[in-house]
């Protein structure tokens, strides 16, 4: 009984706030196709900028213009999607660099990233962490933390997926219709790249580092 | 204390050793040394899965110094445990189960390498409770040897005084030593007899760790579009911060709660997004763990 009471007051909490993105982009058609794309998301509500309700955006997508006529508010976080190769460093209110071409979902995961504070940049270097004191457990989580996400390509990429289904080098050959030769490359250089000893210990590693779904 | 004869001590050790070496087997790794493995029964052996080439054909070389091509049957990450079936194997004795180990007791690691019998002996350093492995497995006692071994012990046999199966030597991080235990062995036999593999529990979502000032999470890159963190209304940038009411620091501390155990479990997972927290139910998908 209590069970289902608990779950009938759960159903009735109010649905998550939904946040307003408003959308300042040269290119009208990519601005209708994102804002599409974002709609499609039930937590996100795109606007076009010049609608009205851009001072009341929890987040804003602008490119390299818009940023540069400051077309938003300094106080809205903003998602750029720029044209211009190593625009890396985020500084005021750009708390992500995006390429201009970026896909929706991962426009709509930097503007839900951006709305909550946190600042989006591509892996560095990885830092030291200097910590007096805390436990064996999130000493290891902040080493994966650090750990930059290793780059693999299109086909190792394949590999992997299919080296976390348990495939052996024969069937994985037999998939991606190559020589056991070739796989078993393709496999050693997954190991190397992500420092595993073992496969076991790769598909492991590949989960925490968001290559392989979990 | 004049009681104590040293060479019996000495012969008794090396007889616990003799006595488990006809179940033991050796086999040649992918790194082009040898690993151990041991008869566990019906023809049956046991090795530690982290030693086995996936699909590769493994040649098990007997204690006889005879060698039979063995088919992986199976391998279950969340104990360490894979197990081999030899073509045709008869008349090999199986280790019968040890009683209880304290701290302090002695213990022999024993192995086989190529035919050649070893064995090193010391003591069981640490006796804990039951835990849970990287990969989710439920270990039913943690049993840390004061032993020092090489590689070409790893899937041997770890024998009490009495020559009893405590259970199979392993590596841990760092390469401590450390014993699958004898039940926790018996469990995953089972399984792989049954099903050829071992479940894991399925969220369908690539996480990553993510840290913003003292709070910790795992953030989701990705997402199946047919797995159950989709079906419970997961997005990509959605940060999952807590399993059931326990916080979850990352990825690793969720995959080691998704073990065989949580396939098919109704979880509350608390999600942060847009700067909310809010609680997804969400029903755990089942995958071949490997």
């Amino acid at each position: 009984m209590a069970s289902s009471a608990a779950r009938a007051i759960k159903r009735t909490e109010p649905a998550t706030h939904r946040l307003t993105v408003v959308l300042a982009l040269g290119d009208a058609r990519r601005a209708e196709q994102l804002a599409d794309a974002l709609a499609a998301s039930d937590d996100l509500l795109p606007t076009l900028a010049g609608s009205g309700t851009g001072q009341m955006a929890d987040v804003a997508v602008v490119d390299d213009a818009a940023l540069e006529s400051r077309a938003v508010s300094p106080e809205t976080p903003v998602v750029l999607l720029s044209r211009r190769s190593g625009h890396e460093r985020l500084a005021g209110n750009v708390f992500a660099t995006l390429p201009a071409s970026a896909d929706g979902s991962l426009v709509a995961a930097a503007a839900r990233l951006a709305a909550s504070g946190y600042r989006v940049s591509r892996v560095g270097p990885p830092e030291v962490v200097h910590r007096d004191f805390h436990d064996e457990l999130s000493e290891e989580e902040a080493l994966d933390d650090n750990q930059p996400r290793p780059a693999l390509s299109p086909r190792e990429a394949e590999v992997l997926a299919l080296l976390a289904e348990g495939a052996p080098n024969k069937v994985i050959a037999r998939r991606l219709n190559i020589s056991v030769h070739t796989a078993k490359f393709h496999v050693a250089a997954i190991l190397i790249k992500l420092g595993a000893a073992n496969r076991t210990d790769a598909i492991a590693i590949a989960m925490r580092q968001g290559l392989v779904l979990v | 204390m004049s009681e104590f004869n040293l060479s019996a001590f000495s012969d008794a050790i090396a007889d616990v050793a003799a006595g488990a070496a006809p179940a033991l087997a050796s086999f040649v790794t992918h790194h082009h040394r040898t690993a151990s493995a041991f008869h566990w029964r019906d023809g049956y052996f046991v090795t530690a899965e982290e030693a086995v080439e996936a699909g590769e054909e493994i040649e098990l070389t007997l204690a006889s110094g005879e060698t039979i091509k063995a088919e992986l049957v199976g391998r279950d990450p969340s104990t360490g445990v894979a197990l081999l079936k030899p073509a045709s194997v008869s008349g090999l004795p199986h280790l019968s189960q040890a009683g209880a180990v304290r701290p302090g007791n002695l213990a022999v690691a024993v192995g086989g390498s190529d035919g050649t019998a070893l064995a090193v002996f010391g003591t069981v350093g640490e006796v804990g409770p039951a835990w849970r492995s990287m990969r989710g497995g439920t270990i039913d006692r943690r049993i840390n040897l004061a032993i020092n071994t090489g590689g070409r012990f790893e899937g041997g046999p770890v024998l009490d005084a009495k020559g009893g199966l405590i259970g199979m030597l392993l590596f841990g991080p760092r390469r401590r030593v450390l014993v699958m235990p004898y039940e926790t062995i018996e469990r995953a036999v089972a399984t792989l007899r049954e099903k050829g593999h071992v479940a894991r529990g399925y969220l369908g979502a690539g996480l990553h760790p993510i840290r913003n000032g003292d709070s910790r999470g795992a953030m989701v890159m990705s997402l199946d579009d047919n797995g159950p963190a989709k079906a419970a209304g997961l997005h990509v940038g959605d940060i999952i911060v807590a399993w059931n009411g326990e916080a979850v620091q990352g990825p690793r501390e969720l995959i080691r709660k998704l073990g065989p155990d949580s396939a098919g479990a109704a979880v509350t997972l608390a999600v942060l997004s847009g700067g909310a927290q809010r609680d997804v139910a969400i029903t755990i998908g089942e995958k071949p763990l490997s």
